[in-house]
């Protein structure tokens, strides 16, 4: 028996390198990359290298558990979903709509968050649905919003080629993105600049030409200063800006105050950097800019996107091969998620709930009275979360996504998610953090166990096939969710039998929207290259770049430049808590780690937590090297093993963030316990980046802290 | 760029300038929003209510910086946004933006815009001018509050004046007591109920005019005292209504401002004559006392003048039997006796005048006494002492007869026609009329306290020249004569007669003027004295013998009349007024006969009592009473056994008649 090769997409971050997937007798046992794509070029990082282990690992749900008397036991499909369907009717009977709410992961496939977008916003009428990317592009989507006047990234990975700066801000691409990196520095190494931002001296600011070390959260002020001094130095042609983008008059009004030494001051960073960088964007031609969480967790996200940008704008770095922002996203499908609408301010189409005309053209879609879809933005996850305590929601369903260990201040979403009337959790491994406190707990299947698109980074939409069956009774998302939809009574809204059914539906959706996809259909998909979106007919080879004529799809026709005041973190240190916290992530590991944990292969790689603290502090504390100590911040502790880190900031330590307690005994190594749940107020996305800690060493040897060193030694 | 369209854009430019420089310098936040509540603009007046500057707002969403705030003003917007889709504009629109529970106000007039935006896409646009009113909200809601509880106030004041008002007006309709309110014009503000029902409609009257028919004001009008501020007392009769008021007038403060005056008028009419009446009980109680004392010892002295007499009466006599016939004793002797005999008379008198003595009572014809009274020797030699006076008789009483004792009422009439005939004496002529009739009195007429009821009247008129007022009261009185002693009187004549109508349960009026005097005796009659009287032969054969007679009638008064008459008749009389108190009393307490009344309400009738008292004691004997002698309880009660039968009303003679044969069955 051969093994029969099938192209599809990475299902780990937003890239979206194609990947060719081996099947054998029905198995899959081997993942390449493909060559002819034109992201990776047959490149694959360690994650994807890795994905046919995830296809054995242990833990796998086989079919739906339905919790008795404290225990989650095995059940058959038809009596999980009346249970689901059941519940929700009558949370919704009693509590009204917006008593229950849906939250998924960003590797959901776009069809599935039309399916339950539909469910919630256009037949339950609560537009309390949301999704992962929440926590990792809302700011992005928010900074292009305001910016561009759509959530439309403008870029392509090509322009990486054209490019001769980078930008690189908040955003360790070496670790989080390290196909695209490979790349970059391929491009560095051919003498493209490289400026990075960032306040770890990172394996990404190891190709910089110049490293910006500033201080968290201070990169409005930095931008601020730049864009400053970009005018200052004459780099700003300033009736060409005028002509694409508005509000220049303002911004450099605005932007006096933020002088050279204003800069320094609040970032930290030495003048002569900040002027150096200054010159570096101006002179530079085809500028690109990359960020990542640096920026998006923080409660000045959108702001720092929006200053980023306007530096782009102000140097004409925008609409032109090679130049403009490159947004690339944490979650496989985070751009089709945001695009199908599923965050609680959004519709299908790049549409929002607060527009009446595009209420109306949805309901008018949907064949729904259009006072069905709310007005007013639905819940965040932190608020649905908050909700959870007031009493306010009562029912969560959450798919694909693990909100109990990747929220930040995870004792307090415990609490609230253990408040739940109801918990509907759909995986497909159990034990996850989130799993162990439901309900009730729905067989799903995973990647090439399903079909769907993903749309990536770049606006290319591309079909992952199902290439194997989902093991035991497990069902596709697309499954499970109409069927609990009609169990709901919803029969004549959701009479789909195909994933491409919901396709074809979707995709109406997006006519002569951004994110036009009516050239595309699965046939034009199966096996080939993805289309960069809009692609409106068939005849559409798709589209590299946006805004190449200039034209903007905000009022007056051009970008705006945005005068964003810097404003400290939500939450800064002092003599309690005198260090600032930074969480990341590890090359081997993703997010909770659900499925790389599972990987013995990663999971050997970095099997506990560590701290890296600059070796000033940890003189200062009497801290040596591997020494387990306590992190403690104002909502919990956590302990991790010392390492001494001169690339840190003195007053900064860092952690990585994945270390739930599902997958091993020790419960106190998870950073988000540390974190603070304060929001942007624009992309009510979590400001993770920046938590007030002290450090201890651990005095007493408790039962606890015994254990957790018998883990490490 | 031609030069033409460079002017373009330099007056463009300017415009644009000249419009930044207007927004900024606005005090009002202006906001321009899309239509999905984008800001596109917003000033620093604006901006300044959120702590930032219109770059930090720009291109953000109204939702994100209006959800901080407390009490959801995103909905408020989207309701602004929807009447402005509604109606193009709204203004005075008020939004709250509350932050720590302290609240800012703002009074929002909006409008729509249409942009056109990009791709030629038409995009409504929302322009708001933001006013901050909290300052005046603040004093208005302090106003407003003040407003609101100054309203309560009022309400809560006003509905208690309205229901003190009620309670006035209440008090006012429903007192017995006059009142009335007048102004120092005379001008009537008001008379109530009391007041008005005795003089009628008073509105726009002056009050003298309303109360005494007058044009002018009252001589007695007490205006001067009470407009000086004094509170008058005093009573008033009016001659409208004979009634007398007490009266207290006061001054108040009217609705004008000006002093008026309300009068309380107290209707005390009765009480006054009851006072009065009082007054003369008391007067006639002392008389009474005074006449009995007299009495007690008149009889006491008459006793023992009557043993005395005794020998002074009866020796002479048997002196005078031994006594020659020429004997020269005799003539003293005979003196003696005849002097014996005067004291005799005066003793009887006196006997007559001691209370109790009256002790006979026989049914009479008083035209009968009076007749054999007229037509006596004694009053043959009265009219030959006095044949200058005519006696005459007017009998018109149709019921004369009395329940009496006929020697007293023939002394009242011997004293009486003596005294008239006496006030005239025998040198003018003069008239004695003596005359009976039958009246009813009225208790609300009389004032001589006597019973209401029929009366026989009984009187003696003279024409002489009466009896001075000053002498009237005491010509009761015993040996209170003006005659002279031992002439023609006792001193008692009078005193007997006033007694004998005390014992007869009547009464002795006399009216006196220069004209004349007339004594009146008044004797209270029953109608069945008649029938007794009448068939006095046959009373014997009626007459009961102590036989138990329970009498069942719901009306008292029936009970009453039937109980008397039997009474009368020596029978044992037990009431009971129904005729399960019959069932119950007969159950204890076996009776010869039962006298039951057919129709008795509530409870059971007489058919159904007698029913059941047959059960009780089977041949039980009763009288049937009803109006109606053909009802068919009635025949089914006499097919019982009932045995007799009397028709209402029945007499005495009847009653009895029933009875007694219903006992010989």
């Amino acid at each position: 028996m051969t093994i029969q090769w099938h192209k599809s997409t990475c299902p780990y971050c937003g890239v979206g390198c194609g990947l060719m997937v081996g099947v054998e007798q029905g198995r899959l046992v081997q993942v390449k990359g493909m060559k002819e794509h034109p992201t990776n070029k047959g490149q694959v990082c360690t994650l994807a290298a890795n994905l046919p282990a995830v296809f054995n690992a242990p833990d796998r749900l086989l079919q739906p558990l339905l919790r008795r008397d404290g225990t989650l036991i095995p059940v058959q499909w038809g009596e999980a979903v009346q249970y689901v369907a059941e519940n929700f009717k009558r949370i919704i009977e009693q509590h009204g709509p917006d008593a229950v709410a849906f939250y998924g992961g960003a590797a959901n496939l776009t069809e599935e968050y039309y399916l339950m977008n539909k469910l919630m916003k256009g037949c339950i009428g609560t537009n309390n649905i949301e999704c992962s990317t929440r926590l990792c592009m809302a700011s992005s989507a928010a900074g292009f919003l305001s910016t561009l006047g759509a959530d439309a990234p403008p870029t392509c990975y090509a322009d990486i080629e054209q490019a001769d700066l980078f930008f690189i801000a908040g955003n360790n691409m070496a670790v989080t993105l390290p196909i695209i990196f490979q790349r970059l520095k391929k491009a560095a190494e051919q003498g493209t600049k490289v400026i990075v931002v960032d306040p770890r001296c990172t394996e990404t600011a190891a190709i910089a030409d110049l490293h910006l070390q500033i201080k968290p959260g201070t990169d409005v002020a930095l931008n601020n200063t730049l864009a400053h001094l970009l005018l200052r130095e004459g780099f700003v042609d300033e009736e060409n800006v005028g002509i694409h983008a508005s509000g220049l008059g303002e911004l450099k009004v605005f932007l006096e105050k933020y002088s050279l030494s204003y800069g320094s001051e609040i970032t930290g960073c030495q003048e002569e950097q900040i002027l150096k960088a200054a010159r570096l964007i101006g002179e530079a031609k085809n500028m690109l800019t990359f960020w990542f969480q640096g920026y998006n967790h923080s409660t000045q996200a959108v702001f720092k996107n929006n200053s980023l940008h306007n530096i782009s704008l102000l140097t004409d770095n925008f609409c032109r091969p090679g130049a403009g922002p490159l947004s690339i996203t944490g979650e496989a499908n985070a751009l089709g998620n945001r695009w199908v609408g599923a965050l609680s301010h959004l519709l299908p189409g790049m549409r929002s709930v607060a527009n009446p005309q595009q209420r109306q053209e949805i309901a008018d879609f949907w064949n729904i009275p259009a006072e069905r879809i709310q007005p007013t933005p639905g819940r965040s996850i932190i608020e649905i979360i908050q909700g959870l305590h007031d009493g306010k929601i009562r029912a969560l369903w959450v798919t694909t996504t693990n909100p109990a260990a990747s929220l930040p201040d995870t004792h307090w979403v415990e609490e609230g998610l253990k408040k739940a009337e109801l918990l509907v959790v759909q995986d497909i491994f159990h034990p996850t953090e989130t799993t162990e406190l439901a309900d009730v707990v729905l067989a799903g299947a995973q990647w090439c166990e399903k079909t769907g698109t993903f749309i990536s980074s770049e606006r290319r939409i591309e079909l992952v096939e199902k290439l194997v069956e989902p093991p035991g009774e497990a069902k596709t998302d697309c499954e499970i969710i109409i069927d609990v939809a009609r169990a709901m009574g919803f029969r004549d809204e959701f009479p789909y039998a195909s994933a491409e059914e919901i396709f074809e539906e979707w995709k109406l959706l997006t006519k002569g929207r951004i994110c036009d996809m009516n050239g595309v259909s699965y046939e034009r998909l199966r096996d080939k290259i993805g289309l960069q979106l809009p692609c409106p007919d068939q005849d559409h080879p798709g589209t590299e770049r946006l805004f190449l004529d200039w034209r903007f799809p905000r009022p007056d026709g051009r970008a705006a430049l945005l005068g964003r005041n810097y404003q400290e973190p939500a939450e800064v240190t002092d003599t309690d808590f005198p260090f600032i916290l930074l969480t990341g992530k590890l090359a081997g590991h993703f997010n909770t780690r659900t499925r790389t944990g599972r990987v013995k292969e990663l999971r050997q790689r970095e099997p506990g937590n560590y701290v890296e603290i600059h070796p000033q502090d940890a003189d200062a504390l009497c801290m040596q090297e591997s020494e387990l100590i306590e992190v403690v911040s104002r909502r919990g502790k956590v302990y991790a093993q010392v390492r001494l880190a001169d690339k840190m900031l003195a007053g900064t330590v860092y952690m990585n963030m994945h270390f739930g307690n599902a997958l091993q005994d020790a419960d106190d190594r998870l950073a988000n316990i540390l974190c603070t749940h304060a929001i942007d107020r624009h992309s009510k996305q979590p400001e993770y980046k920046i938590t007030a800690v002290r450090m201890a060493k651990v005095q007493a040897e408790s039962a606890e802290s015994a254990k957790i060193r018998a883990q490490y030694e | 760029m031609s030069e033409v369209r460079q002017q373009d854009v330099d007056v463009l430019k300017k415009t644009v300038k000249f419009f930044e420089a207007m927004l900024a310098a606005s005090q009002d936040g202006v906001l321009i929003t899309h239509e999905d509540a984008t800001i596109l603009v917003a000033n620093q007046s604006f901006c300044s209510l959120f702590d930032c500057s219109p770059g930090d707002m720009s291109e953000t969403s109204l939702f994100d910086w209006l959800s901080a705030f407390e009490k959801d003003p995103v909905s408020d917007w989207i309701a602004l946004q929807d009447a402005i889709y509604r109606k193009g504009t709204c203004s005075n629109i008020e939004f709250e933006l509350t932050s720590d529970a302290v609240p800012q106000f703002f009074s929002v007039n909006a409008s729509s815009l249409v942009l056109h935006a990009y791709e030629e896409q038409r995009a409504i646009a929302i322009v708001s001018i933001w006013r901050d009113v909290t300052v005046e909200k603040n004093t208005a809601a302090a106003l407003e509050r003040a407003n609101i509880i100054l309203e309560q106030r009022v309400a809560e004041r006003t509905e208690e004046l309205r229901l003190e008002r009620d309670n006035f007006a209440h008090l006012l309709r429903s007192m017995e007591d006059g009142c009335y309110i007048v102004n120092q014009q005379y001008d009537l503000q008001f008379v109530n109920h009391a007041l008005a029902a005795d003089f009628g409609l008073w509105q726009e009257r002056k009050c003298y005019a309303y109360f005494h028919n007058s044009l002018e004001p009252c001589s007695w009008c007490k205006n001067d005292q009470v407009f000086s501020g004094k509170t008058v007392h005093w009573e008033w009769c009016s001659k409208r209504n004979g009634k007398t008021y007490d009266i207290i007038e006061t001054p108040m403060a009217g609705q004008d401002g000006s002093v008026w005056k309300l009068l309380m008028l107290r209707d005390i009419t009765e009480r006054i004559k009851s006072e009065r009446e009082k007054e003369s009980i008391a007067t006639e109680l002392i008389k009474a006392k005074k006449m009995e004392a007299m009495g007690v010892m008149a009889g006491g002295v008459a006793h023992d003048l009557n043993n005395i007499l005794t020998g002074i009466v009866g020796y002479p006599e048997l002196v005078l039997m031994k006594l020659p016939q020429d004997s020269e004793l005799r003539k003293p002797v005979e003196a003696i006796r005849n002097s014996g005999r005067k004291a005799a008379t005066v003793v009887a008198d006196l006997l007559t005048v001691a209370r109790g003595a009256v002790s006979i009572r026989e049914v009479h014809n008083l035209n009968v006494l009076i007749k054999e009274y007229l037509n006596s020797p004694e009053c043959e030699k009265l009219k030959s002492f006095y044949p200058n006076i005519l006696f005459r008789h007017q009998l018109e009483a149709t019921h004369p007869v009395a329940l009496c004792s006929p020697i007293h009422i023939g002394k009242c009439l011997v004293n009486l026609i003596t005294n008239a005939a006496e006030a005239i004496g025998s040198g003018t002529n003069g008239t004695v009329v003596i005359s009976t009739l039958n009246q009813y009195v009225d208790a609300t007429a009389n004032t001589e306290h006597m019973k209401k009821g029929d009366y026989l009247i009984l009187t003696v008129q003279d024409t002489g020249p009466g009896i001075p007022p000053t002498e009237l009261e005491h010509i009761f009185e015993p040996f209170y004569t003006k005659k002279v002693m031992g002439r023609s009187g006792t001193g008692l004549g009078l005193t007997v007669a006033w007694n004998t109508m005390k014992d007869h349960n009547g009464k002795i009026l006399v009216e006196s003027n220069d004209t004349g005097t007339c004594f009146q005796l008044y004797f209270p009659v029953r109608k069945e004295e008649g029938c007794i009287y009448l068939k006095a032969d046959n009373v014997d054969k009626l007459a009961g013998h102590g036989e138990r007679i329970l009498l069942v009638d719901d009306e008292k008064e029936s009970l009453d009349v039937a109980r008397e008459m039997l009474e009368a008749l020596g029978y044992t009389v037990e009431t009971v007024c129904s005729g399960e108190q019959a069932v119950q009393f007969i159950k204890d307490t076996p009776v010869d006969l039962i006298v039951l009344d057919m129709l008795m309400e509530p409870g059971i009738n007489g058919r159904q009592t007698y029913e059941e008292i047959l059960k009780l004691h089977p041949g039980q004997k009763a009288v049937i009473a009803s109006g109606f002698s053909e009802s068919e309880d009635v025949q089914a009660t006499l097919q019982l056994g009932g045995g007799g039968f009397v028709k209402k009303p029945y007499s005495m003679c009847q009653l009895g008649r029933a009875v007694r044969g219903a006992l010989k069955k």
